[in-house]
């Protein structure tokens, strides 16, 4: 079980690759994995109840695509009260971050916050994202 | 190759307000991971190997059952939850509703009991009221009668109360003892005054059962004199009578003794030289009867000296009284 700041955490990484565009809990959990080199392994356990849980939130919306004839697929994107806790939790990681290298100096690019900062400030381009009509 | 689903691991009993597709989203949002999975593995390992491959997904992924049936219980927990409080809430007020009954059950069973007590209580008081009703009914009866005595004892001679006119004195006469022969030889007489009434004197004739009945007689104290022909005694009776209320029956028993004549032997000094000198002599008797006393008497006038003998009156077994006196 994660604690608080872990969820928050996971929580905010989930809207963030969701604000580049629509995607699927797979992509989604891949795009976290590369861009964290690794680091954050969002396990499928915990991917998908927290992506229904912030659907229900109101923080995410999703649609259906079919893929081919017996296959459809999830998108989950942002919405507007996602995007707005999204830059607050932005705001937030930004001072946590800035107060916690005055102590400890800066980031190491291979560190946590280093692996963090780098994906909150690289824009996420989606490679599954799909092009298909929004049920 | 996909991943091994079980209905019944996946997903619970189906839900009343179970939205119609979640089960299948679920569903086809796994299998599309798991495949997506599957086709990275492959490009990642190049392996072609299908059931390596799917091991080692599900392997990552863990159990897509258990992940289902999470996902379901997510989705559902808020409807669940809510049913379950109003079936809690639901089991509560039945409770607390059949308890209610329960008490007013026994309530309405002990209020039975007290008005049954109630209504006996009440049928004991409805009883002693109505014999106290029919005491006071008596009592107002007598106070009314008294009063229309009173009425009439102010009036003077005016209009008599008919319970006054109704009052009657019966007499019974009988030889010896209560139960004895009838005695309709003997004479009766009655004197006295009613309310507001002359003085009354009437002489009664006995039937041959010795009865004889004195009616329409107003309150008052009456006398009542019999005269025994057989024994020769007489005897004064007082009986009351009281407004409204009959005297009823009397029984009078006459004297039953034989007649025992006294011989008196007299040898009584003269006074002076005058030896006609003469003394009255009474002699009586007395005979007790069912409460009432009979007398006689007997009188002569003899001379001081000689022998003189009684009528052969009854003479009673009581003692006779002899008295002489000088005439002069």
């Amino acid at each position: 079980m994660k604690n608080t700041f872990e969820s928050d955490m996971t929580e905010m990484l989930i809207l963030h690759v969701t604000a580049s565009g629509a995607a699927c809990g797979y992509d989604i959990s891949q795009q976290v994995l590369e861009r964290s080199q690794g680091h954050f392994d969002l396990l499928e356990g915990e991917l998908y109840p927290m992506l229904h849980r912030l659907e229900r939130q109101g923080l995410l919306d999703s649609y259906w695509t079919e893929i081919d004839k017996d296959r459809r697929r999830k998108f989950y994107r942002i919405t507007a009260e996602g995007q707005m806790l999204l830059e607050s939790r932005r705001e937030q990681w930004r001072q946590f971050s800035t107060g916690v290298n005055g102590v400890i100096g800066a980031p190491q690019s291979n560190g946590l916050l280093g692996r963090l900062e780098s994906i909150l400030s690289t824009p996420i381009h989606c490679v599954g994202e799909s092009t298909g009509v929004r049920p | 190759m996909t991943w091994n689903y079980d209905p019944d691991k996946a997903f619970p009993a189906r839900h009343p307000r179970e939205p119609d597709g979640l089960r299948q989203d679920i569903l086809d949002e796994i299998a599309d991971h798991l495949a997506c999975a599957a086709e990275r593995e492959k490009e990642r390992q190049e392996d072609d190997n299908e059931a390596a491959v799917w091991d080692r997904v599900l392997g990552r992924f863990g159990d897509p059952n258990a992940i289902a049936r999470k996902l379901w219980w997510d989705q559902m927990w808020e409807a669940v939850m809510r049913e379950w409080i109003q079936t809690g809430v639901m089991v509560v007020v039945t409770i607390a509703v059949l308890a209610g009954l329960a008490m007013m059950i026994r309530l309405v069973a002990g209020v039975g009991t007290a008005n049954d007590a109630m209504r006996e209580a009440m049928k004991q008081v409805a009883a002693s009221n109505e014999s106290l009703a029919k005491a006071m009914a008596e009592q107002r009866a007598g106070n009314e009668a008294m009063l229309k005595a009173l009425s009439g004892i102010q009036a003077g001679g005016g209009e008599k109360p008919d319970a006054l006119e109704l009052s009657t004195i019966e007499i019974v006469v009988r030889r010896g003892t209560p139960e004895g022969p009838p005695a309709p030889e003997v004479k009766v007489k009655m004197t006295g005054q009613g309310t507001g009434e002359d003085p009354l004197s009437v002489e009664g004739e006995l039937d041959p059962s010795g009865r004889a009945v004195f009616e329409r007689l107003y309150q008052g104290e009456y006398s009542f004199w019999f005269n025994d022909p057989k024994s020769d005694m007489y005897m004064e009776k007082k009986i009351t009578l009281f407004a409204g209320k009959g005297a009823g029956e009397h029984v009078v028993v006459a004297p039953d003794v034989e007649p025992r004549p006294v011989q008196i032997d007299l040898g009584l000094p003269a006074y002076g030289d005058d030896s006609s000198q003469r003394v009255l002599i009474r002699l009586t008797g007395t005979w007790e009867g069912h409460g009432d006393t009979w007398k006689d008497a007997d009188t002569a006038v003899v001379g001081r000296s000689g022998t003189w003998t009684s009528s052969g009156k009854p003479r009673s077994s009581a003692p006779s009284r002899f008295r002489a006196t000088n005439l002069r």
